[in-house]
Formats: structure tokens, sequence, C-alpha cells
């Protein structure tokens, strides 16, 4: 498989993970039978707002990564090894972390296992994104005075 | 710094940027970086193959000057 149809591939998932993302936010508001599962099944009929507030946020954070992300793969076939890339992995960990920090709060008001592991697996991945974003921003300047030895 | 005189070698041995560019084997851009000292480092390989085209020495090419705000 060339790296071409890998990145095309990955990419189709990205933007099909996008428009999950976008229906399941909409649902919150559309659907009637998830509003009801929300707040008999997953306990959020205490504090209905703050749980759909939460849902947003997590939800518009987890597309912005997504865009990020699908833009970082577009260049893949190019030239990966770009200042805006590297940027673009620090606004990816910052944005997890963010995401992983609203699920650790929400420990402690509505806890459930997955809040717990959402907010482990968000917060790895920020760390993750931000050492990507560093080891990326270091390659730039490899590639620049690669560039500039003549 | 260290300061490329590839110029004054060219003009000394007659030959165009452009014939010299294709003997080395490197672009004329990259010729250029050369020349204005943009470059970071050069290659014994070119730096070589310069001598070679130009029949000079290392020493000819390139010269140390005192930098003058002190900066590496």
């Amino acid at each position: 498989m060339t790296l071409k149809t890998l990145s095309k591939i990955t990419r189709a998932l990205l933007y099909a993970l996008m428009a999950l993302v976008a229906a399941l936010m909409a649902a919150l508001f559309i659907s009637a039978d998830v509003r009801t599962f929300m707040e008999n099944e997953y306990g959020a009929a205490g504090s209905t707002v703050l749980f759909y507030a939460m849902l947003l946020v997590c939800g518009g954070i987890a597309l912005w990564i997504l865009i990020e992300l699908a833009a970082v793969l577009k260049t893949v076939e190019s030239d990966p090894f770009v200042e805006r890339n590297a940027a673009a992995f620090m606004r990816m960990g910052i944005a997890a972390e963010a995401a992983g920090l609203v699920f650790f709060v929400k420990c402690f008001f509505m806890f459930t296992i997955m809040t717990a592991v959402c907010a482990l697996v968000m917060i790895l991945s920020g760390l993750f994104a931000l050492t990507l974003g560093m080891v990326f921003r270091r390659a730039v300047e490899y590639k620049r005075e690669n560039e500039l030895t003549i | 710094m260290i300061r490329v005189n590839l110029d004054i070698m060219l003009a000394r041995r007659g030959v165009s940027g452009g014939e010299l560019a294709e003997a080395i084997g490197i672009t004329q851009a990259n010729l250029s970086i050369l020349k204005t000292n943009k470059g970071k480092a050069i290659r014994f390989s070119t730096l070589d193959a310069i001598c070679k085209k130009l029949n000079c020495t290392p020493g000819d090419i390139l010269e140390y000057v005192e930098d003058n705000n002190g900066a590496e």
C-alpha cells in the first residue's frame, strides 16, 4: 500500500468520524430517544444543562482535533515537516488536555467508569500529541538545516 | 563567521556560476545560497568537487572573519 493510498483511507475515515461526531452532537438536541437515554441511563437527569454543555464542549474539541489531523494528513504526501504541522500537533495536544480536564472534572460530579477512562485516554493522547509536536518542531529544524547544507 | 569567497575564485578562474554548478552537480539555486553566505554547512564532497573544478584549496574559498556583533 502506498503512502498516498494510506493517507487517503485515513482521511476518509477521519471525515466519517467528523460526520459521526457532528451527528451525535446534533442528536443531543434533535432526538428525544437520546435525551431520554442520557437522562435515565447515563445519570444526566440531575444536571442536564451541565452534562449537555460538557458533551458539546468535548464534541467541539473532538471535531477540532479531527480537522487538524485531516489537515496534517493532507501534507503527508508532499512535505509533512513544516512548521504548520508542528503547531497543529501542539494545538491538538492542548485541545486534548482540555477535553481530558473536562472529563476529569466530570468524574467528581457524575462518575462513571467510562468518564474516568475517557479522561485518562484524553490526557494521554494530549501528552502524546504535545510530544509529537515537539518532535515535529525538531524535524523541521533538521530539515531546514539540511536544505541549507550544500 | 566563515565567509565564502566563491565569487572571487570564479572570477579568477574565469568560470561562470552555471558552469561550476553543472560541473559539481548542484543546482544554481544552491550555488547562489553558497555564494551569498546563506548556507548552514558545506559537504566535503561539494568542497572537493569545487576545489577540483577551480583547481584551488578550501582555504581559497573559505575564510574566517571576526564577527562584528560577536554572535556565533
